[in-house]
């Protein structure tokens, strides 16, 4: 579960942990996508890398609430 | 650089900037202002290696705030109470200043676009306490006029009058790549009959790119000279009309070498070997009212060469010698404006040639930027963030920037990176360095390597846009303030809050209305073929000079903007140089039409052909048709003319049969469609020969 964190004295809303989680699954996915030629079946790319991220950060903060 | 010259011109502009913001930091703080940093932010703006550049770019600095700054006033006064009002009204004046700086060019531009973006600097920093936004906006106003005159100073004391000096060198180089690009492609067109192996083609497309580079170049380094000095701004004009020619220049010797073999007969070859001599000559030892006699002499040996052509010559060769007097007509133009430039007694001349401005690009960065104000709007308002002004701070100045460059995507990135660089050094510096010492001295002295370091950096091509992220960030996140303030939880906070400004703009790159070259250039192109229907309406010799200037400013954006093995990238192009053509053959047309004793009917027809020409995107057939049926009448009523008059009448001739050949030709760039529906333009000419 994430939970806030404390950085250099600072507590670190959980939302960005949660985003930074998102982020790097991501990354990952959108490296994995690339290689198998996906986005050549997408009619907008940066639409559809925009609703895969939020996808992603929404199932993270519902699966680790 | 020459009062540094043991130092590159990089490290020079880096110690000049770093010098400037220093000053600039230290007059904050006698005058006891409150947010000196922004001062120092104001000095990394308006910082360019060219003298000329921090001045003009200063002025416009100044003007967009006292805008930007009153609009805050005004929005907080009406909206304080309603945040969405106020919210709503911030997006649609950050949309419309966008939009309008996109209609503009270099500083007027940025003075727009700092217009629009300011209102978030300071209107958002009075959303807690309203009543202080007068005082905000006036101290905004303090610092950036702080900033401004620091910056102008430690320029006009160490660096030197660098475009003035420049300038000239610039010029010679531009003509000496305009003189290499005529030689290849006309010693190609006269030395073999066909039109030549694809790597020449390939040699004389780079040699025009090259050059038209330096001519664009040459077109800034004026904007920067004239800023430095009030002799070369009065003189100004006649540059202006120069690089015009240049770019007139490099069409018509395309149009000439396209001509092909018909074109190569004796005449042509001579006097495109001297025109190409003459070029070089110009290039090396500078515009002279000797060579412009030259030149003229050349223009008389060329329309007697054209006169000597019987009745029997071939459409063709009349055609290549009007594209051959187009071009010494343009040498011309760049000689005697260059003579007069260098004159210091010339005349005055104000010759305004503005740029295209691209109307539908200037509405999609203006939606784009309302856009992601509303968004980030809506996100504030939803979440109730406590930083969240400051994710505006991050996000709308870049967003309304990047609105001019030509790859926002990439850009977007890269002051990405630079931000999150600015965080790290930040921290280093603000909490490692900082809380260290005590007194301005000891403070300039750590915070100088940084800057030196990204002024540096911002001089690189390959590095430019992370160093602006990172030099603007940096002292921002560093933030001097009086007195200073050590709290690491409020810059983490500030640092978090302009990361996600930044990361949320890269999304609003890549998905509201993502830069597409291929479509951005064909929507230019199209502008080019609007113009030139406008044109036809009234083809006079001012309307001609400027449609032309704008319509090679388009294509020079379409050169840099597309790949060069890029198959629209050619296509456009020599569409683009075709439409040129027929501009300039339809002013042509006209002033014969004006001069010739012509009998009513031969005028009628070529009136018609002219009115088919401002419809010819839409209904081309009918314009060959009609430029056809001009080109005939005219040519049967050519004996009844006096003798002095048989040589116009035939090169109007061959200027309305041009145009009729080019239309056919390019008809895909003209109307804009693939599917053709004329028949292939050659064989037309043969059959009227």
């Amino acid at each position: 579960m994430l939970t806030e964190s404390n950085v250099a004295g600072v507590y670190m809303a959980p939302i960005v942990l949660y985003g930074l989680a998102a982020g790097l699954v991501f990354l990952l996915l959108r490296w994995v996508l690339t290689q198998l030629g996906f986005w050549r079946l997408v009619w907008h790319p940066g639409l559809f890398e925009i609703g895969l991220f939020i996808s992603i950060l929404s199932a993270l903060v519902l699966v680790f609430p | 650089m020459t009062r540094w010259p043991f130092l590159s011109p990089g490290w020079s502009h880096a110690i000049c900037t770093t010098i400037a913001v220093i000053l600039a930091l230290y007059v904050a703080y006698f005058l006891q202002l409150e947010s000196p940093y922004s001062a120092a932010t104001t000095v990394l703006v308006v910082a360019s290696p060219v003298h000329g550049m921090v001045l003009a770019k200063s002025v416009y600095r100044f003007l967009g705030t006292v805008i930007g700054a009153a609009a805050s006033v005004l929005l907080m006064a009406w909206f304080a109470q309603t945040p969405e009002l106020f919210l709503l009204g911030t997006a649609i004046w950050v949309g419309v200043f966008t939009a309008v700086s996109s209609l503009l060019r270099r500083f007027r531009a940025y003075g727009a676009v700092l217009a629009g973006y300011t209102i978030t600097l300071v209107a958002f920093g009075a959303v807690d306490k309203p009543l202080s936004i007068f005082d905000l906006s006036m101290a905004r106003i303090a610092v950036v006029t702080t900033g401004v005159a620091c910056s102008a100073l430690v320029t006009i004391l160490l660096a030197p009058n660098t475009a003035s000096r420049d300038f000239p060198l610039k010029l010679k180089a531009a003509l000496s790549a305009v003189a290499d690009f005529l030689e290849r492609s006309l010693a190609s067109m006269t030395a073999v009959t066909d039109t030549g192996s694809i790597e020449q083609e390939a040699a004389v497309t780079v040699d025009r790119l090259k050059a038209a580079r330096q001519i664009q170049a040459l077109d800034t380094a004026l904007y920067a000279a004239a800023a430095e000095s009030a002799a070369t701004a009065d003189r100004s004009g006649y540059v202006r009309r120069a690089v015009t020619a240049l770019f007139g220049l490099l069409t018509s010797a395309s149009s000439l070498r396209s001509s092909g073999e018909l074109a190569a007969d004796a005449e042509i070859r001579y006097l495109s070997r001297r025109a190409v001599e003459l070029t070089r000559h110009l290039a090396h030892d500078g515009a002279s009212a000797d060579m412009a006699a030259d030149i003229r002499t050349l223009r008389v040996e060329s329309a007697a060469a054209q006169a000597s052509l019987d009745s029997s010559a071939q459409p063709l060769a009349m055609i290549a010698h009007n594209r051959l007097d187009d071009l010494l007509d343009h040498l011309l133009a760049v000689t005697d404006s260059l003579v007069a430039f260098s004159d210091p007694h010339a005349r005055r001349r104000d010759i305004r040639l503005p740029h295209y401005r691209d109307v539908p690009a200037a509405l999609i960065n203006g939606l784009r930027g309302m856009i992601a104000v509303g968004l980030l709007s809506v996100f504030w308002i939803y979440t109730a963030w406590p930083n969240g002004a400051q994710t505006f701070g991050a996000m709308v100045p870049i967003c309304a920037l990047l609105g001019a460059s030509e790859r926002q995507q990439a850009d977007s990135i890269d002051f990405f990176i630079g931000v999150f660089i600015a965080a790290l050094a930040g921290l280093i510096c603000g909490y490692g360095l900082l809380t260290q010492i005590s007194g301005f001295p000891l403070l300039a002295l750590a915070m100088a390597p940084f800057i030196l370091a990204g002024a540096y950096f911002s001089t690189r091509p390959k590095t430019v846009g992370i160093a602006t992220g990172f030099l603007i960030f940096f002292v921002t996140f560093v933030g001097p303030r009086n007195p200073m303030q050590f709290d690491l939880a409020s810059y983490l906070n500030t640092v978090f809050a302009n990361l996600v400004g930044m990361a949320a703009l890269l999304p609003v790159f890549r998905v509201f209305f993502p830069q597409h070259h291929g479509r951005s250039s064909r929507n230019l192109a199209r502008q080019l073929v609007v113009g030139l229907m406008r044109l036809a309406k009234r083809p006079s010799p001012a309307r001609l000079l400027r449609w032309e200037h704008q319509a090679h400013d388009r294509l020079t954006t379409i050169a840099l903007r597309l790949p060069l093995d890029d198959a629209d990238r050619t296509r456009l192009l020599h569409g683009g140089f075709a439409a040129i053509r027929i501009g300039r053959d339809l002013a042509r047309t006209k002033a014969q039409m004006d001069l010739l004793p012509l009998n009513r009917d031969t005028q009628a027809a070529i009136r018609h052909a002219l009115a088919a020409c401002r419809h010819l995107a839409d209904r081309p057939g009918r314009a060959v048709q009609s430029l056809w049926v001009a080109a005939n009448q005219l040519e049967a009523g050519i004996d009844a003319l006096p003798a002095d008059q048989v040589a116009p009448a035939r090169r109007a001739v061959a200027a309305l049969r041009e145009c009729a050949d080019l239309l056919v030709q390019h008809e895909a760039f003209f109307t804009g469609r693939s599917r053709k529906t004329l028949p292939a333009a050659r064989l037309r000419l043969q059959e009227a020969m």
